[in-house]
This record gives structure tokens, sequence and C-alpha cells, in this order.
């Protein structure tokens, strides 16, 4: 056999040792699966080991993943819950479930699950029930009615908590109208397709109908500061009447809202031109104030997203509210308008290195508690509520 | 030897030896290149003539042997290195750059000279383009224009005068005049005889004996990679180095011995009205089993007529048809109607270098080997088997890459997939273009044959004596139109062509 | 070629960004017909043009570059961080040795290992970003006032180089050393070589690998000009990930290839120019028209289609022209047999 056929037969073998090693069964099922039925008996009370319960550790994708993990390792050390992270293997749908498979393969007990595209919430779904883990859908509002009713139908599902991504958006649109006077708006947003953008294009669109705003144009997939640059100066020569700006995702392309201010002070229209942004962006209360463009900065609600899973997890895994799953919760966002506001947001409530609560605070606020304890924690959270929590 | 002889050499070689694989290429070669001498190098194709010159200037190391130069030991590091020890070469194949200038061209990896302080003097280098052109006898080409529009003789010129311009001692000049016109050729010849006067020297590989016997003092003789002899001026005859070539005594009639004309009279192909270029209004018709020779200068337009012919090129007016009315409009139709077109550029319009012999035997015959729509490895290699069998291609097997095979034996292949596409009509465009002697008789005994069976054979051709040779009738083009015709007589000689031609 | 000759060439050429402005006039009057947005739309095409500088040397040896946006973002980067403790020299200096560091380590693989260009960019593009962002946040720690978690920021009396008429001095210059790094430099003339046949390359004595590993060093020079400007230009320099910054040399590598084509009639610095010009005014036209920012994408395919295969259809108009011509000749003749044989 000549060396080119060695080798190819080689290959062919490893290949397939990693197909079948791929394929093997996972660890035996944790306490009785019951094949039907949204309730599930817990038997943790009884439980001798800590609970496991894994997530996909983004930290790696900026500030805000890594407050989520500061928050998640704060609340599960609280709660004697073991935190299981697993990196994202590769980029895409395929990393998300690969990295699942891993979780599933590490032996968990339960997993809080996001997943980058509705399409892929019924394979994780399936990869769940198969292996008996409990599983929590983190920051994904189901639009297909047959994929919701599949879901909740789920044995394992314990919950399934979103962000109203079109009332956000209605809301800014508003804020910025209502507040400053907004006519002529152009938007800076996602690529189509992205579920979230989407959403959060038709609440534009709902407030601009309602408030007879004037949608003059808009621009997508921008992937660079200087890029942003680049439209916010053509919109502005193209459309001298527009007065707002609305910068769809924030933390997607790093810098946008430097590149956007700089064109507006390049025309000397800081002061003109108003900003709103959806998501939080490092630095922002350099750009908002008097004579500023940047006016409205709706976000918070992907820490929030991680905190109500975690601790509706923990919760279910001690035996609370067992019989209501699969719950519904939703998280509201937080309007930061003020560089005070801007700084303390990233001082107190997201902040990479600091937890936003101690143990005890956790056990006082969602720790132990039932799940309208925590929608009714999640709904009147704010800024001022959490800088009192470190006084 | 003494001293003073051993001055007047320029170039030894010593038991040089090569090898690709189990190919012996060259085998203990030794001999002498003098001072002021022409010396040619002849050879069938694979006899190692292109393999010693690329070991001569630098372009591949000899697995044994020495080389030497002026008497010192010469191992060239590359090909600047040897050109700066003063062995220059001219290759065979295109060898300029497209998308830049003529001086770009001619001192392409020598710009050093021109630079200052880091910077290009473009002028002293076009400056200095213009003087080597003008050096080698080539006028009115502007050094700054880019190559692109150029013609492939100009461009060849442009590799002689880039060689020529590093005043080499020795320059290896390898087939460069198959691709030359007359005025290609005169330039080249006034250049050798020009060294010859500077006493410097030249090597002069080429398959055209006549040539070679013109030029060269002498003429060294490789044959299968071993060297067989050399023949001064006086012991030259075409007989004597026919027999060193080849081994065997190849007869004088290695064209065609007849004299009769066509078998038929029946049409097997027309162009009427034809106008495309200089053409206008050319017409004719082919007979079956006839071999109407096509003869003119370089650009008289008969290549593109060829071309016209087989439907590659779309004529500005007129049209071409078979026997049964179908007008032949585009290659593929007219591969269809069983028609062949052997192109002269058989590199670039005639061969897939990077596919084997198989891919490119097969080629033109996949309908016919496909089984419900699934082609059989085994009947391809059955047909490329057989092809290769009946034409006697010298290759390690039907897998390999053409690119590795000699002139002769790619020409061989490119006729074989039409032979095994059993076509009906022929246009072959300088079939023999390139090619050792005995690769040449096997060519004309293939047209021979195909004559006998009925075929019709259109041979485009620039070599006279083929014409005459091998054609039934001879049409000659002068600036677009037919100037003449001649039927197969043993009194047409060459002046009569020419005549008509210039 | 005579002065008019070169004069009469440059207005053709800079016909094809005028005519398509026209046409976006046409539609558009109210939004474009204003010197605002004619500068801005000459803005929009510096950037790119420098970037396209920079591309140019490799993609004309036969190099496809994908790192050259994460490159441009850590040279970017480094030359901030330089800026906020030398200044605006430093900012320069700290972009170039940055961008020629990167060039060398990914030039180096390339001329060692010999894959293909675009594997190796694709790989250094993975790992230049991963640095990019790690540096950032760690100058978010350690340089609060330059740094934040997402960007570094331009210092502040240099951000003028990305305004104009100061960004339009800067790319004349730029252009001017490009032109002469083309055309009177070694590297650049050998590029051409090797892009144009490698094997013949070699065999007139050009090491081909050795070229190529120059192009990256020079064409990362005018990297770092171009990380230097768009900097300037949006007062930060953000990192990128997940191959975000593949994305960046995409349009300047159209205004290479539109250079190139138009290089029969104008000089490589003017045509590659021309090429972002054209792109800039289709981004705006778009924007102005209000029209699915998809659409810019279908529209830039068009006209880089349209612009390459122009020789094409020429070509093909030229041959129907004398078909036309030969068919009207023969109409009209008496008797129209020739010479049969």
């Amino acid at each position: 056999m000549n060396m080119k056929k060695l080798l190819a037969a080689l290959l062919a073998c490893a290949m397939m040792a990693g197909v079948l090693s791929a394929c093997g069964a996972a660890e035996e099922p944790k306490g009785d699966a019951n094949p039907g039925g949204a309730s599930v008996e817990n038997e943790s009370n009884d439980r001798t080991e800590p609970y496991r319960l894994g997530y996909i550790n983004m930290s790696g994708y900026g500030a805000t993943f890594e407050a989520i993990t500061t928050v998640l390792e704060s609340m599960c050390d609280a709660a004697g819950v073991e935190l299981v992270p697993v990196q994202m293997a590769g980029g895409g749908a395929d990393g998300f479930i690969t990295a699942y498979e891993n979780l599933v393969n590490m032996g968990i007990d339960g997993v809080m699950a996001s997943s980058s595209s509705e399409g892929q919430v019924r394979l994780i779904a399936e990869l769940f029930e198969q292996n008996d883990v409990d599983w929590f859908l983190v920051n994904r509002r189901l639009s297909d009615s047959d994929l919701q009713e599949y879901v909740f139908s789920q044995s394992r599902l314990v919950g399934n908590e979103f962000c109203y991504e079109e009332e956000t958006a209605y809301q800014v649109v508003k804020q910025l109208h209502e507040e400053y006077g907004m006519k002529n708006l152009a938007v800076i947003g996602l690529t189509l397709g992205d579920a979230a953008g989407d959403l959060r294009d038709q609440g534009i669109a709902k407030a601009c109908e309602e408030f007879g705003v004037t949608l003059l144009t808009e621009t997508r997939g921008i992937s660079s500061a200087s890029d942003v640059t680049n439209a916010v100066e053509g919109i502005i020569t193209s459309y001298p009447e527009v007065d707002g700006f609305f910068i769809v995702g924030g933390s997607v392309t790093n810098g946008a809202l430097a590149g956007a201010s700089q064109a507006l002070a390049n025309h000397g229209m800081e002061d003109k031109v108003v900003i709103g942004m959806i998501d939080i962006a490092s630095g922002m209360e350099e750009y908002m104030g008097e004579g500023k463009p940047l006016k409205v900065v709706a976000g918070g609600n992907l820490l929030m997203d991680w905190v109500i899973s975690c601790s509706c997890m923990i919760n279910y895994a001690n035996g609370i509210d067992t019989d209501k799953t699969p719950y519904i919760l939703n998280t509201s966002v937080m309007y930061v308008k003020t560089p005070e506001d801007a700084v303390d947001y990233s001082t107190y409530y997201e902040n990479p290195t600091t937890p936003m609560m101690s143990g005890d605070q956790w056990y006082d606020t969602l720790l132990g508690k039932d799940v309208d304890t925590i929608q009714a924690f999640v709904d009147n959270y704010t800024l001022d509520y959490a800088r009192s929590l470190s006084e | 030897m003494s001293e003073v002889k051993e001055k007047s050499i320029i170039l030894r070689a010593e038991g040089i030896s090569k090898s690709f694989g189990p190919t012996k290429a060259l085998v203990q070669v030794s001999f002498e290149i003098r001072r002021g001498e022409v010396v040619g190098l002849i050879g069938e194709n694979g006899s190692g003539k292109s393999t010693f010159s690329t070991i001569a200037a630098g372009i591949q190391k000899q697995d044994e042997g020495q080389l030497y130069l002026n008497g010192e030991p010469y191992a060239p590091a590359d090909i600047t290195d040897a050109i700066s020890k003063g062995v220059a070469m001219v290759v065979q194949e295109q060898g300029t750059f497209n998308n830049i200038s003529v001086a770009a061209n001619i001192f392409a990896g020598r710009e050093q000279q021109f630079t200052r302080a880091g910077l290009l003097d473009l002028k002293a280098m076009n400056d200095a383009a213009a003087k080597a052109l003008e050096k080698i006898g080539v006028e009115n080409v502007n050094p700054a224009q880019v190559v692109n529009a150029m013609s492939f003789e100009e461009r060849k010129l442009l590799e002689v005068a880039r060689a020529e311009c590093a005043e080499p001692q020795l320059l290896i000049i390898d087939e460069t005049t198959t691709a030359l016109g007359r005025e290609g050729r005169d330039v080249m010849y006034r250049l050798i005889n020009k060294m010859r006067r500077d006493n410097r020297s030249v090597l002069f590989i080429s398959h055209d004996i006549e040539e070679l016997m013109n030029i060269c003092d002498s003429i060294i003789v490789l044959r299968d990679g071993h060297y067989i002899g050399a023949l001064n001026r006086e012991e030259m005859t075409v007989g004597a180095l026919r027999q060193m070539m080849v081994g065997r005594e190849i007869a004088d009639n290695f064209y065609r011995s007849d004299w009769e004309g066509r078998l038929t009279d029946e049409v097997a192909l027309s162009a009427r009205e034809i106008c495309y270029g200089p053409m206008k209004d050319l017409a004719l018709d082919l007979y079956k089993g006839e071999i109407l020779g096509i003869g003119g200068l370089t650009d008289c337009g008969m290549h593109d007529f060829g071309k016209i012919l087989f439907g590659i090129i779309k004529p500005d007016y007129g049209e071409v048809t078979l026997s049964d009315g179908t007008k032949i409009t585009a290659p593929n139709q007219a591969v269809r109607n069983r028609m062949a077109y052997i192109s002269k550029n058989r590199d670039t319009e005639a061969l897939m270098s990077a596919g084997s012999v198989k891919d490119n035997i097969c080629l033109p015959n996949l309908p016919r080997l496909a089984r419900f729509g699934l082609i059989s490895p085994k009947r391809e290699m059955s047909m490329a088997g057989s092809m290769a069998d009946a034409l006697s291609i010298k290759m390690q097997g039907p897998k390999q890459y053409v690119m590795y095979l000699s002139g002769g034996n790619k020409q061989k292949v490119s006729i074989g997939k039409w032979l095994a596409s059993e076509a009906e009509i022929y246009v072959f465009d300088c079939p023999t273009r390139g090619i050792d002697i005995g690769v040449k008789a096997d060519i004309y005994r293939i047209l021979t044959d195909l004559k006998k069976q009925g075929k019709a054979i259109i041979m485009i051709s620039e070599e006279l004596p083929e014409l005459i040779g091998m054609s039934d009738r001879i049409l000659t083009f002068k600036d677009g139109a037919i100037s003449g015709e001649f039927l197969r007589d043993p009194s047409i000689t060459e002046h009569t062509l020419i005549d008509y031609m210039i | 070629m005579n002065m008019k000759t070169k004069i009469m060439n440059i207005v053709k050429a800079f016909m094809v960004p005028v005519v398509l402005y026209l046409i976006v006039l046409l539609l558009a009057p109210g939004r474009v017909g204003n010197l605002d947005s004619i500068t801005s739309m000459l803005t929009l095409a510096v950037v790119p043009t420098v970037i396209a500088y920079g591309v140019h040397f490799g993609f004309t040896s036969g190099i496809i570059d994908f790192s050259v946006g994460s490159r441009m973002t850590l040279a970017g980067i480094f030359g901030c961080i330089c800026g906020c403790f030398f200044g605006p020299i430093g900012m320069i200096l700290g972009s170039v040795l940055a961008s020629l560091l990167l060039a060398a380590i990914i030039g180096g693989l390339f001329a060692l290992l010999k894959i293909p260009s675009f594997v190796i960019s694709l790989g250094s593009l993975m790992v230049f970003e991963v640095i990019g962002e790690h540096l950032t946040k760690y100058c978010a720690g350690v340089l609060p006032e330059v740094a934040t978690y997402q960007y570094l920021k331009a210092p502040g009396n240099m951000q003028f180089l990305g305004k104009a008429p100061y960004n339009f001095l800067v790319l004349i210059v730029i252009a001017v050393i490009f032109e002469l790094v083309n055309t009177r430099t070694k590297i650049a003339n050998q590029a051409r070589v090797v892009g144009s046949d490698e094997l013949i390359a070699r065999n007139v004595g050009i090491e081909p690998m050795k070229v190529k590993f120059g192009t990256f060093i020079l064409g990362s020079i005018f990297l770092a000009l171009a990380a230097v400007v768009s900097t300037c230009y949006s007062s930060a320099v953000g990192y990128a990930a997940n191959m975000g910054s593949m994305a960046t040399v995409f349009k300047p590598m159209m205004a290479v290839i539109i250079g190139m084509s138009l290089g029969r009639i104008v000089r490589s610095c003017v045509g590659i120019f021309i090429g972002n010009l054209c792109l800039s005014v289709i981004f705006t036209g778009i924007i102005a028209l209000g029209w699915p920012d998809n659409l810019q994408n279908i529209f830039l395919g068009l006209f880089l289609v349209g612009v390459l295969g122009l020789p094409t259809i020429q070509r093909t108009i030229a041959g129907f022209k004398r078909r036309s011509a030969a068919r009207k000749a023969h109409t009209n003749m008496p008797s129209a047999t020739g010479t049969k044989m």
C-alpha cells in the first residue's frame, strides 16, 4: 500500500473514531425521567453532590459577558451550586451546539442555554431532553408558534426568559422624540436576519408611525468605527434634516459611538443631533451630557437575563416552584441618560470584576424566592437600587 | 591539453550526468565549446539538449560531472550567477512578463544597476533597453510600452535582447528560431554572427538541420542522453546528422514518396466569402482523401483562417459549411461534426499541461466513453493506452502529466486525441513545429495514413519543404488572399512558392 | 504619450465616478446636489484608498491577504498607545513599527511555510484579532484616559488629519509616495514580474518568495498610515472579533482591481482612488436614495463586473460593427463570390 493510501486509511480511521466517540452515550441520567407533563418531581433534597449548572462562558466577548460570569460565579457560590463553564467551540450555530454537547458529556444536571438563532432551539431542546438535563432558555423569545408549543412541552424545560426587544426600541424612539423633539431618524442597524435586530426594527417602525417620526434611511452590517463615521457622514450630507440617529447594537461594533460622534463633530452637529442606542457601550459617558449627542442608552437586560436564569435554576434545583415550570419571565431594560448614570452603571451594575450583590444580598432578593418574586425584583430593578446595594 | 589550447576553450563539459527519477536525461556527456565558435546542438526530443543547456545556464544542477568555464570549475548557483559569470540563455518557451514594460522585461532581475538611493532610474533603464534592442537590430520599439500587445515573435526578441545585454561570453539559444518568422530569424543570425566576430560563443539548439548547417561551425549530436559525436563544417551532411540523431538511416523520403493527388472529388468542407482581418472573400473547397497545404508568411492570415474553419474565430463575413450543408460556427459544433483542429500553439491551445496524457486524449471523446452518463476509468485508460501505443508516445504511463513530455510526444498526444475521436476532417496548423526529425517522420506517416483512409486534411505550414513534400495541393496566402494554387508535382520548388508568398 | 493625451486619459478615467454621481444626482437631486455631499464622497474614499495602496503590492504579486483589517486595527491600537506617550510622531511611528512587525510575522510565515497566502492570512487574522482585543482591555485597565474596554481613542491633537481638507492633503502626499514606490522601487517592479509569471521570474534570477515577503513589508507601511488616518477620522479604533476585520480588505481590493483595469490610461495611484471614489459614490447614493442597505452590495457587485467586463464589451461591440460593415459591403457588391479554390 503506498504512502498516500496509508495516510488516507489512517485519516479515515481517526475520523471514524471521532464520530463514534461523539455518538457515545451520555452519563447515566440523574433522577427519574418523566416522559410527559411539564413538571418534574425534583430529587434535589436528597442530593449529596452539588447541583452542577452549566453555561457557555463568553467572557471573551466583552465587559458585559465578563460581568455575567462574575455574577453567576457569585450567585452559585452563595447557593452552593457548582457552576460548570465551557467555552464556545468555534463560532456560529455549530459553536453553541458543540458547547452544549460538551456540557452534557461533562455530566451536568442543568444548563442555562442561549442560542445564536431560533432555528437552533429545537436541536438544543432535543439534546437536553434526551440526556435528562434541566435547562433554561435564556434571552430568546420564540416567534414560531409550533416551536413554542414543542419547546414548552419539553419535560426538562425549567423556564424561558426574554427581553421585549420591540418594546425597548420603541421606548428609545419615544424618549428621543418626546424629550428632545427628534423628528427625522436614521438607523444604524444590525445585519438583516438577526432576530433581535429584526424585533428592534419593528419597534422602531411602530414608534415612528405612532409619533410621526420620519425614518429617513438605514445602514447595516457595519464592522468598524470608521465605517460608522462613513455612514453617519453620508447620512448627514444626504439628509441635512436628520436630527436623530439610532445605533441598534452598540456593543456589536466597538467604537461605533465614537465614530458616530466624531462624524457629528466634524460637521458641528454634536448639539443638534441626538443619538439613541441599544446595548451598553464602554466609555459611553464621554458622549453624554450637555452639548453631547448621546441621550438615551437602553441596556442592562443581558446581565439581568442571566441573573433571572441562574436564580430560577438554583431555586428549581432546591425544589421551589417546581410545579410551575416552565416559567416565563421577561427582563426590562435600564435607560441610561446621564454621564453619571453611565459611570455608575459600569461601577454598580455591570462591573466585570465586582458582582452586583453579595451572598447575603442574593438570598435577600432572589435565592430561595418564588418566580413571582423574581419577576417583581427584575421589574423594579433600577440604577438607584444598584447603587444602594453598595452602601 | 596545452595551456594555449585550454585558453581557447570557453566551456568544457566533463562527464555530465542528470537523472529525473528513473529517466536518465544525460549520461556522461563531455564536449567543448571554443571561443568565437558557434556550436549547434541537435538531437531528438528527449536526447538531453535542453537539460544540458539549463545546467549550463544555472537553472538546474547536474548530478555528476563538472563544467569548466574559461578553464575554471563552473557551478553556477542560479541563473543570475551564470549571467554574472558570462553565460546567458534564451529559453524555448515564452519568457516575457505581461503587464510590464519592454525595459522592465529586459532588465527583470537586474534592476539593481539602475537603482540610485533605492529608487529606479526609469529613464536610464529605458535608454539602456533601447540600446540593447538596437544592438540586436530591433528598432522602432518603445521601451516604455507594455508588452501585452506585442506578438510572440517580438517578445521572443526581447528575450534575446535580455540575454545579450548581459554581454555573455557564451549565449545559449534553445530552439528559439522555431517561434520566429523570417525577420526574427534574420535578427538572430545577425546576432550570432556578431558574437562570432566578437570572439564570443554561441550554443545553438535547433531541430532544423539545414539551419544548423548554415549557421554553425560544428554540430554536436546527443541521443538518449548520450554524446554521440560532433561534426565540423566540412563533415556536416544532412544524412550523417540524421543517422547520428536517430541511430538509423532516415531516407530522404520521410515525406510522401508518391506523386498522386487527392483520392476523390467529393467535397468535405467549403469556405465561402470569408472576410476577417486582412482576409477578403476567401473561398476554398477541401476534398476527401486530400492533404491541402496552405502556406505563407507568419502574419498572412492563414493561422486565423484555420481557426475560422474550426469555428474558433467568427469571421466578419462568410461561412464554413460541410458537405451536408451544416454551417460550422463554433468549436463544439465542429467536434460534433467530426472535425479536428491541432493548433500550432501546442502548450497553450492544444493541451492541458496540468492534465495527464489520459485526460488529454480522452477529453474530446468523453461522450463516447460515457455509458448512462458515467465515464468508465477502464475505458479511458484503454483508449489512452491504445492511442499511445499506436503513436509510440514516450511516457511513463497514461497518468503522466503532459507538461513533463518532450515537445514531440506532446504533439503526438495532441494528435492522438483527435485520432481517437475518429474525426473525418483535420485542420493541422504547423504540425511539426519544434519537433525532431524522428517524430516528424512519424507525423508525416500519420498524415499519409489519414489521407489513404479518405480523411480530408488541411495542413497550414510555414515550412516550404513540408508543404511541397506532403500536400496534394498547395494554396499560397499573401496579405489575406489566396495568391496561388499548385497541384502536387515534382517540379514545384521552394522558389516557386516563395514568389507567391512575398 | 504626450501631455494632451495624458490629460484626456485622466479626464476619461474620472468620467466613471462622475457619471455615477450624475446618475445619483438625477435620482436624488435634493440629497446629493450640494458641496457637502461631494466632499463627503471624496472623504469616504480617502481611507480605503490608502488601504488599497497597502494591498496593491501584495495583490500584484499574487497574494490574497485577509489579515489587512486585523493588522490595521492592531497598528492603530499601538499607534494610539504611542500617541498617548509621544504625541503625533509617536502615533505615526508606533503604527508603522507595529505594522512592520506584523507584516514580518505573516510574511515570514508565508515565505517559510509556503502555504497559500489566504490560508496564512486567515489564521493570522484570528490571532491578531485576539491580540487586539486583549491589548484593548489591558489598556482600559492601565490607561483609562486612552482606552475603554472596547476601543482606544485617537490623540485629540491628531484628529484633524481625518477631516477635510487635511485628509485630502494627507492623501495626496501618500499617493505621491505610493506612485514613487510603485514605479521606482525594485520590490514593486519585481512584484509585477512575479505576479505575471512566477516560473519565468525564477528563471531570470528573481526569488519569488523574497519578493512576496517584501510586498508584505512595503504594503504594511501604507496600512499603518491608513490606520492612523482611519483612527483620526473616527476618533477611535475598536478591536474586531469573530473575523469581523476580514471585511476591511474587500472594498480596497475591488478598488485595486478597478485601478488595474484603468492602468492602461492612468497611473495606479489615480486609478485606485477613482475605484474607491466610485464605490463611495455608490454607497452615498444608496443612502441618499433611501434604498435598503443590502442593495448596496448588489450594485457594488454589478459595478465591479461592469468595469472589468468593459474591455470585453468593447471588443464585442467592435466585432459587431466589423461584421455589420462586412455584411453591408457584400450586400452592395454586384457579385460576391471571391476567389474560389
